[in-house]
């Protein structure tokens, strides 16, 4: 019994990664209409610079190297944002596809050549220490996971429906055009949706950092699991996507103690397919949402 | 006007320009197939030829996937995993069953033609980016699924195949060479027939604009389905040719990177432009040689490469062939359009 | 030949199409007429299948045409051309008008790939009738042609050509008008008169002007925001004060035929 709960736990912890890095993606697409298959690029180049580079290798503290992290692969994105991605969102969506596609493989490779093979250890905020409650015993890292997530989620959500900003970025999202002739800069806030995008992804990728470890394709698998996570929610539906995200970390968490850890990874594009099977537009979406 | 429009049509000139074009295509093409037949008779060095074989299975796979993402315009993200199932069907029949070759083959050929069917069926419910994440998915799936089955599929250590007796000699690399680039010739052959099809045109019309095909009278389930049926059977048959050459397949030969290798060939070729995929499967699989050392800059360079074209030259290499004959005046040919309908002999 | 009966279609809020039913028969040339926004393109939209209607029935010579696909309905001897043109832009101008003749191509995928004598057969077939119908639009001399690089004038002709190259039952003609000239307006209408003489090819034709409409058609529908509000000859529709009032501003001197 106390395993389950455990399990579920450390599985909606992982649900939340997930929730965070689709989200991102889900604002990308609602934005740009582009499918980003480098968001998981941004995880692991923001991962490493956080922690390998500023905290263990030059020693800062660990807060500090978060914030600058963020900050400069924010500004990253909204710099790749500007120049790579307003350029092919012109282009039919399979070219769209393979441009990304081509950026993670250059992004990927570039961090290869920059910080080595070697997957790296990240103690987190918490180590391997447990918290207890009651009996049952939860890993103070799963425990973070799912409360930042959380956190970070309903600020966000606020933000985006009782700021001027959030509404900004929303209306931007909904319909660019019309922004644009209401005076809205839009490509500044294009620009500023995918930096909050990346953001997501690194805050993402430092929480799950301590659970695995940090290497070079943390960003890969995590994307990939978010892209099914979403497909799963309903493609372009926010809702869906976090809902989508919740759904395959606890699906992912009970299935591993049927099928075995090995097939772990297998589970979310397994029950992918099998979702837009049954449900072509994923739980929540519909036609218009995945419009391209 | 009409009896004149006829004559223009099927005036003498453009008959006999029609004819001296093709010759000139014919003898390149002559020339260059038998350039391609020289060297395992005058190399001896193994890698080289091995190189060159790749190239050509290289070539078939693009060609397969040309038609279903560049002819037909659907996207396909998981080609390596087709090759990979024929491949490994026909390694695991011949090893662990001691079946006879050419039962293998057919059946790994079978194998795979079923597989192209159920994701080209699964295509025809999907749009743009949930294919593309499905198609990912099934690739995905298929390497976690070779890499964890040990006991039937080797696990990452892959198979190791004993080489067929044919008439008594084994199959080596030179017999392989001959035999992957006929298979190459022959089903770029095929592939232009389908192309110039009412099979190609409908492919083409479902994706220059799928709604007018469908009024059209085109049934684009089908078209979709036979899409990825051909891209399926091409690779099947590289899996094969993959298989009695090297002698030896594992998990990482089949990759999602490889598959966005095949379709860094497509792309570099000139999606759509069949001719380009040959020659796109060239770049992308000798580059990498030459620069052996620098695995991880090669993959960057590959990158950027595909980025550069996709959003300089979205053509690839279709792009010189339409330049040159732009350039080249084609037929003396006056159009004269005067802007009237003549309906007096309908 | 064709009838719609109480056929209503909304999207989200919008009923674009309020309980309208018409029939057409065999041979005549019919008119569709409104201002923007009627539900006039809507109206061949349901007909040519791209979606089914939300309630009523659409029958075409004896079939049911509700819950059929768009390739179907057209094999079944109804073809139609696109408001916006729907033209094959990187295929040439004979490939587009051949694929209009893929309804007449039977023969199977595996005798197409191996070039059976049915399958040579009917690409003959097909090219011959492509040229033909090009040339009846005028259009010959730029079979070679990609669509995408012709004129807005001359990618109508060709679209007219690609409807009508089977020689279908049937054709609904979504603005044929738009773009051209005047006197290919006229010529328009000839050939339109001529093809339903000669051949007995019944049309529908929306325009939301209505000046080749008034020339050619035998019976003009008229739809106002999704409701048919008047259905007649020409002259009766020229004169029904509902027609009047929804044109707005229209007099009748500009009807001169």
């Amino acid at each position: 019994m106390h395993f389950y709960i455990q399990t579920i736990v450390g599985s909606l912890a992982f649900g939340s990664v997930y929730a965070l890095v689709a989200l991102g993606v889900v604002f990308i697409w609602q934005s740009m209409n582009i499918l980003n298959f480098a968001h998981g690029q941004f995880l692991t180049l923001g991962t490493y610079i956080a922690v390998v580079t500023l905290h263990q290798g030059m020693d800062w503290p660990l807060w500090l190297a978060i914030l600058a992290a963020l900050g400069f692969v924010g500004l990253l994105g909204a710099l790749f944002s500007k120049t790579v991605y307003e350029r092919i969102r012109a282009q039919p969506s399979l070219v769209v596809i393979i441009a990304t596609m081509g950026l993670s493989l250059i992004m990927e490779n570039s961090a290869l050549l920059i910080f080595g093979p070697r997957p790296r250890a990240f103690a987190g905020f918490f180590g391997r220490a447990m918290i207890w409650v009651g009996k049952v015993g939860f890993l103070g890292n799963h425990l973070i996971a799912l409360g930042i997530a959380i956190l970070i989620l309903a600020i966000l959500s606020m933000l985006m429906k009782y700021t001027m900003v959030g509404k900004i970025i929303r209306a931007v999202a909904y319909d660019k055009d019309t922004a644009g002739l209401m005076g809205v800069p839009v490509f500044r806030f294009l620009a500023c949706t995918f930096a909050v995008a990346c953001i997501l992804a690194v805050i993402a990728g430092i929480l799950v950092a301590p659970v695995t470890y940090i290497s070079i394709d943390m960003g890969t698998g995590i994307g990939t699991k978010a892209f099914a996570a979403m497909v799963i929610g309903g493609f372009g539906s926010i809702p869906g996507a976090i809902v989508g995200s919740y759904l395959l970390g606890l699906l992912e968490g009970l299935g591993t103690i049927v099928v075995g850890s090995v097939y772990r990874d297998a589970i979310a594009f397994v029950l992918a397919v099998l979702v837009l099977l049954l449900r072509p537009y994923g739980l929540f979406g519909s036609p218009e949402k995945a419009r391209v | 006007m009409m009896k004149m429009r006829r004559r223009i049509i099927s005036d003498a000139n453009t008959k006999r320009l029609r004819f001296y074009n093709k010759l000139k295509i014919a003898i390149i093409c002559s020339v260059l197939i038998l350039a391609c037949l020289l060297p395992p008779l005058l190399v001896e060095t193994i890698y080289y030829l091995r190189v060159i074989v790749a190239i050509w299975i290289n070539a078939i796979v693009a060609l397969g996937l040309n038609f279903c993402v560049g002819v037909c315009g659907q996207i396909s993200l998981g080609q390596a995993a087709f090759v990979g199932t024929s491949a490994y069907v026909l390694a695991i029949l011949v090893t662990k069953q001691g079946a006879p070759w050419i039962l293998a083959i057919l059946v790994s050929l079978i194998s795979v033609v079923f597989l192209g069917l159920a994701v080209g069926l699964v295509s025809t419910r999907l749009r743009g980016p949930y294919l593309a994440i499905v198609t990912l998915a099934f690739n995905l799936v298929f390497v976690i699924v070779l890499t964890n089955e040990l006991n039937i599929t080797g696990g990452p250590f892959g198979i190791r195949v004993n080489p067929p007796q044919v008439l008594g000699l084994t199959i080596d690399v030179k017999l392989m060479y001959f035999l992957a680039f006929g298979c190459l010739i022959a089903l770029y052959q095929l592939g232009r027939v389908v192309y110039f099809s009412k099979i190609g045109r409908g492919f083409r019309a479902t994706r220059d604009d799928e709604l007018a095909a469908r009024v059209m009278g085109i049934n684009t389930v089908m078209t979709k389905t036979q899409a990825f049926m051909i891209s399926a059977i091409y690779a099947g048959i590289a899996g094969v040719l993959q298989t009695l050459t090297y002698r030896f397949i594992a998990p990482t030969s089949f990759t999602v990177i490889q598959s966005f290798r095949y379709l860094a060939m497509v792309v570099i070729g000139g999606m759509g432009y069949l001719p380009g995929s040959i020659v796109g499967a060239a770049i992308v699989t000798v580059v990498p040689e030459l620069f052996r050392g620098l695995a991880g800059f090669w993959d960057i360079i590959l990158g950027s490469t595909i980025l550069a074209i996709l959003l300089f030259f979205p053509k690839g290499a279709g792009f010189f062939p339409e330049y040159f004959k732009s350039l080249i005046a084609r037929s003396k040919v006056e159009e004269r359009w005067t802007g009237e309908i003549d309906i007096s002999d309908i | 030949m064709l009838q719609l009966c109480e056929v209503t279609k909304s999207f989200g809020g919008i009923t674009a199409v309020d309980n309208l039913s018409f029939r057409i028969e065999k041979g005549e040339i019919v008119g569709l007429i409104g201002p923007n926004g009627s539900g006039k393109t809507v109206t061949i939209n349901l007909c040519t299948g791209i979606y089914p209607p939300d309630s009523g029935t659409i029958v075409f010579q004896d079939f049911v045409l509700n819950s059929l696909k768009e390739w179907e309905i057209n094999r079944l001897g109804l073809a139609r051309t696109f408001q916006t043109i729907r033209l094959w832009n990187k295929m040439s101008v004979l490939e587009n008008v051949m694929v209009g003749y893929s309804r007449l191509m039977r023969a199977s995928f595996w005798k197409t790939i191996v070039r059976a004598p049915q399958s040579r057969r009917e690409e003959n077939e097909a090219r011959q009738a492509a040229l033909h119908a090009l040339e009846i639009v005028g259009m010959a001399a730029f079979a070679d042609k990609l669509a995408g690089d012709l004129s807005f004038g001359q990618q109508r002709l060709v679209e007219l050509a690609r409807a009508l190259v089977t020689n279908p039952d049937c054709i609904l003609l979504d603005e044929p008008a738009a773009g051209l000239k005047a006197e290919l307006v006229v010529q328009l209408g000839k050939l339109i008169k001529k093809l339903n003489r000669e051949h007995g090819t019944t049309f529908l034709i929306v325009e939301h002007r209505t000046q080749l409409v008034m020339n050619i058609c035998c019976r003009i529908i008229v739809l106002v925001s999704g409701r048919k509000i008047a259905e007649g000859a020409p002259l009766d529709i020229v004169n029904n004060e509902e027609v009047i009032k929804a044109y707005l501003g229209k007099r009748k001197s500009s009807e001169s035929i």
